[in-house]
Parts: C-alpha cells; structure tokens; sequence
C-alpha cells in the first residue's frame, strides 16, 4: 500500500513537470474507507494482481489552472475533462509501470459537480494530499 | 466478435437488469422512453470499470429519491439515513449488477477474461460523468422506485457499427 502511494506520487511529480508543473507532497491519511470529494474527480480503476481504485480529486482552482496550462483555457469544459482524463491516464499509467505487480487498468471517468461526496471501498485507503503551485490536490487509492 | 459484444449488451441488458431488481427490489421492470430529469438535484452515480481483453466502464444513474425507495427494499424495509450507508448500500447495487453483467459477457465470449473493479460511488449535485473516448449504449429503466439509468461502454468497441436501431 504505501509502495504503491510512492509510485503514484513519483509518477504524478513526474508527469506534471512535463507541462512545467511542481508538485509537492502535504500529508499522508490512511482511514477505513476511501473516500473524498472535489469539485472535478478522475476515477481509474485497476483490476490484475490486485483489484482496486485510483481518485485524482481537484478543486476548481487547481482544475482551472491545470487547464489553462493543458488546453489554454481556465474553462472546465469538455476539452479540459478530457484533458484531466489523459494527464491522470499517464499518471496511473507510469504508477503501474513502476509496480511488481501486474495491473490492468480501465479507461477513466471524469466526474464533477457540486457537494460531491464519493465513497471507493470499504478497505483501507490513503489519500495523498499534495499542493501544486499553492493550489491543493489529492490522489486517493484502495487497493483490495 | 466486436460486433457481437454490443448485439449481446443490447439484447442482455434488459433482462440483466429485470433479473436484478425482480430479485432484490420485488419491482417490475419497463425499458422507459422518458430519461431521468434534467435537474440539479442530488443524484447517485455508481462507476464500475471493465478491463480484461478489452476495457470499459458501467455507468448507473439514479435521483436521490429514487435511490431514497431502492435502498429502504435492499435494507428489509428500514430507511438508509447516512450518506455513507447509502454510498455503501449503492455500491453493493452495483456489484450486484456488474457481478450479473460481467459473468453473462465472459460466458458468452470465450477469451475475453473481464474483470470488475470495485464500485465508485458519487453523489453530488449537477453531477456529471464523462469517459472520453469510448462510445455507450444508454437504456433508461422504469422501476417501482423510479427511473434508472444504465450506461455501457467499452473501449474500441463502436456500436453504431453494428445497431440496425441505433
């Protein structure tokens, strides 16, 4: 579990100095169950030697300033989605490339709204807070 | 056997879904014209990601109130108050659905080995979900409880390649 974390974390400094961007890591939560919520989310599952979940959750701020770098526009629409679901995509991507274990992973879903509240897994989970130039970012995974 | 995959979920999907809500909602199913409405309120949007030989994503919808009547049947009749029982309740809905979809898919087409993920919940207001990418086959269903909406799609896989209706 915190193998995986570490590669994720690698992988997500990695592929975000690709578009000029540093990352730094916050904190580290393991609760009881996977949960969080911001206001635009991109979920990528996994299935292999281990079956679980990875949740990129941004809020507006980070979401519109990763944009503007991504497609030139602040604007969340759904250039921007799409643009999310391939950073996180490379991010997940470069993560299990890292692992020992073999992981399939599935296509990512690009989920945002208001008062989001979304639950994973009812395993062990960590949530991996991270601050991208100021603005906050939290990758949550579960593995089971 | 592409095109076999999207005829298979067309005809499969309907009976899939009856068979899960006869079995644990005591509800008879319609396929409904009408979808769910388009308002702000808060719905429940539960993910199930595919990936095997080929890789997608089940997508099912639902109101809050909705959800609110599917989960009192699932829960023998008791109220499911917390949003986190509800997420919890709903995520099992979901395995439910997926476990049945999933099974009948690899029976059917030898080799192609999917596997599911474990169910995401969302619920939020003005929700919005997007898998760029990938083509889907929508159906709303009309319960007992009210309108679900089941959304399929795998990756590569284009369905109007092979939908003599769609």
């Amino acid at each position: 579990m915190v193998e995986f974390g570490e590669f994720l974390s690698v992988a997500l400094k990695d592929t975000l100095s690709m578009f000029g961007l540093s990352v730094e890591r916050n904190s580290t939560i393991v609760s009881e169950t996977l949960s969080s919520s911001g206001d635009v989310n991109v979920v990528i599952g996994f299935t292999g030697d281990v079956r679980g979940s990875i949740v990129i959750a941004l809020p507006k701020e980070t979401a519109s300033a990763i944009s503007a770098i991504m497609i030139g526009s602040e604007e969340i629409n759904l250039m921007a989605k799409s643009a999310f679901a391939e950073l996180s995509n490379m991010i997940a991507g470069s993560a299990i490339s890292k692992s020992p274990r073999f992981m399939n992973l599935t296509p990512p879903s690009v989920v945002t709204g208001e008062n989001i509240f979304l639950m994973i897994s009812r395993v062990k989970s960590t949530n991996m807070e991270f601050n991208l130039n100021g603005s906050p970012l939290t990758i949550a995974f579960a593995l089971e | 056997m592409r095109d076999g995959i999207y005829e298979f979920i067309e005809d499969y999907l309907s009976d899939m879904f009856a068979s899960v809500t006869g079995d644990i909602f005591n509800s008879t199913l319609t396929e409904s014209a009408i979808g769910l409405s388009e308002t702000s309120d808060r719905r429940f949007v539960i993910i199930l990601g595919l990936a095997g030989q080929y890789k997608g994503r089940i997508i099912l919808e639902t109101s809050s109130n909705t959800s609110d009547t599917l989960l009192q049947r699932m829960n023998f009749g008791e109220p499911v108050s917390t949003l986190q029982e509800q997420n919890l309740f709903l995520g099992e809905l979901g395995n439910m659905v997926g476990g049945k979809f999933i099974t009948a898919l690899n029976n059917s087409f030898r080799g192609l080995e999917l596997r599911l993920t474990p169910p995401i919940v969302f619920s939020g207001e003005n929700l919005s979900v997007i898998t760029p990418e990938i083509e889907s086959i929508v159906r709303h269903f009309s319960t007992d409880c009210g309108v679900v909406r089941i959304d399929i799609g795998i990756e590569g896989v284009k369905p109007w390649l092979n939908l003599e209706n769609f």
